[in-house]
């Protein structure tokens, strides 16, 4: 069970004839337009971020680096927002992972208005050197944690892409969340 | 009475480790497999893919210079036919074992080839890339990265994967002992937690160009949980009822401090 949250729509309309699933080309519009290239590649590397801010979702929080251990990403404290090492820094080529909590045991936390944000909203990630970079909103996608697309949220991408990954979905005490929020953003 | 509880367990310990041991040479032994037209002069090329079990697929024809997605991941050998224009082309390859494979059709003096190559892992936070030298009417190719000379590689040959800085490179080649680049691609970018393989294609009426291509990406397999069901809807106290029974309980006290401040004021009327 996958539930379309937003989407680009020219892959929607094309693909629906296909027979592919709504959420899959929801995906599929948001990485396209995600990696659209938006300006020239930097030469320069970034250096790791430090620090995210989404206002439309009222995020502003440090950023830590977290690995993956047996085909599992750690995840970050409550509070704080986690980027994957493993893969691109944000303002690089490729798809740069960043991943928040949607709640707390008692109540909301950081990410917690992230799958409620529309296209256009602005994501901005800070590196240790304080150089700013900044994405917009292209579309985002709720995904079955059971049939998850790694390959297209960790797959390359010759431009810079973000995605924003949280929980959502229906909650059980037994198996969690039965999803996660996928949202893809391209550089201003 | 230890010994036969030590036995059974023992026994449980062995028998779980075959299952899983089965389990992770079943799940380690996928071999994939896709193809990249590199024949001058050809419209399509596609790959007819057999497993060991006689189930087979034909992937999708692609043009010169492109490749095609990996095939589904196929248990045990692997028999490719590759099909140029819907004729075969250069017989069959028959390969197997866990691994990723790329197979690159091409031409030498007219002489029809079809080269495997066994693509790389990508590594956590590494950029790994490496070329092969797939252009028809070049025996040699001085390779170049960023302006810094790489070495020669011939005509079918491979490099070994190297770790460079992940970024937006120039990679470039030029006939051996001549200045000048045959081709320069400035805008490659070589991406962190990758492996990717930059394929030297063209000649025969096609012009040299590199074509660059993901071989494998670091990804963690599992869906991370961001979630601990405060705001779920089987979450135990859930934070939108905490609000409700906040703003009901200030409702009921404010109703209760007018009710009383308005008997006090009767009283004293």
């Amino acid at each position: 069970m996958a539930v379309v949250l937003l989407t680009g729509g020219s892959a929607m309309q094309a693909g629906a004839a296909d027979g592919r699933s709504a959420a899959g080309l929801a995906r599929a519009a948001a990485i396209q337009d995600a990696e659209r290239p938006a300006r020239a590649p930097q030469r320069r590397r970034p250096a790791s971020p430090r620090w995210i801010s989404i206002p439309a979702a009222g995020v502003s929080a440090r950023v830590e680096s977290v690995a993956a251990r047996r085909g599992v990403l750690r995840v970050p404290a409550v509070g704080v927002a986690g980027w994957y090492r493993g893969g691109p820094r944000p303002g690089e080529a490729g798809r740069a992972v960043i991943i928040g909590h949607l709640d707390t045991k008692t109540g909301p936390a950081l990410f917690a208005r992230v799958s409620r944000l529309l296209p256009g909203a602005t994501v901005s990630v800070t590196d240790a050197r304080g150089d700013v970079w900044s994405y917009d909103v292209v579309g985002a996608a709720q995904v079955d944690k059971d049939d998850f697309p790694a390959e297209e949220v960790y797959g390359g991408s010759a431009s810079p892409v973000l995605v924003l990954i949280t929980c959502g979905g229906p909650f059980s005490e037994e198996e969690g969340y039965r999803d996660n929020v996928l949202v893809y953003a391209r550089p201003v | 009475m230890r010994r036969p509880i030590k036995r059974v367990a023992l026994c449980i310990i062995v028998s779980m480790s075959i299952l899983l041991s089965a389990a992770a040479a079943e799940a380690l032994a996928a071999t994939e497999v896709r193809i990249l037209h590199a024949v001058p002069g050809a419209a399509k090329a596609e790959l007819k893919v057999e497993g060991a079990e006689g189930e087979a697929a034909t992937l999708p024809p692609v043009g010169f210079g492109e490749a095609s997605e990996y095939s589904s991941p196929q248990a045990g050998s692997v028999t490719a036919t590759v099909l140029v224009d819907g004729r075969p082309f250069a017989g069959t390859t028959e390969f197997g074992g866990d691994g990723r494979y790329t197979i690159v059709a091409s031409l030498r003096a007219d002489s029809e080839i079809v080269t495997l190559y066994e693509d790389g892992r990508a590594v956590a936070g590494k950029t790994r890339w490496r070329v092969v030298h797939a252009a028809a009417e070049l025996d040699t190719a001085e390779l170049m990265l960023d302006g810094r000379s790489l070495g020669e590689l011939g005509r079918g040959e491979e490099a070994d994967y190297s770790t460079v800085e992940p970024g937006v490179h120039t990679i470039g080649a030029r006939r051996p002992g001549e200045e000048g680049a045959l081709v320069e691609s400035p805008d490659v970018s070589l991406v962190a937690g990758t492996a990717q393989t930059a394929y030297l294609v063209g000649s025969g009426g096609e012009p040299t160009r590199f074509t660059v291509l993901q071989d494998d990406a670091s990804a963690p397999s599992v869906a991370p949980a961001t979630g601990l069901g405060g705001l779920g809807d089987d979450g135990g106290p859930s934070w939108r009822a905490a609000l409700l029974a906040a703003a009901l309980a200030g409702a009921l006290g404010g109703a209760a401090y007018a009710g009383a401040n308005v008997r006090h004021h009767r009283r004293r009327s």
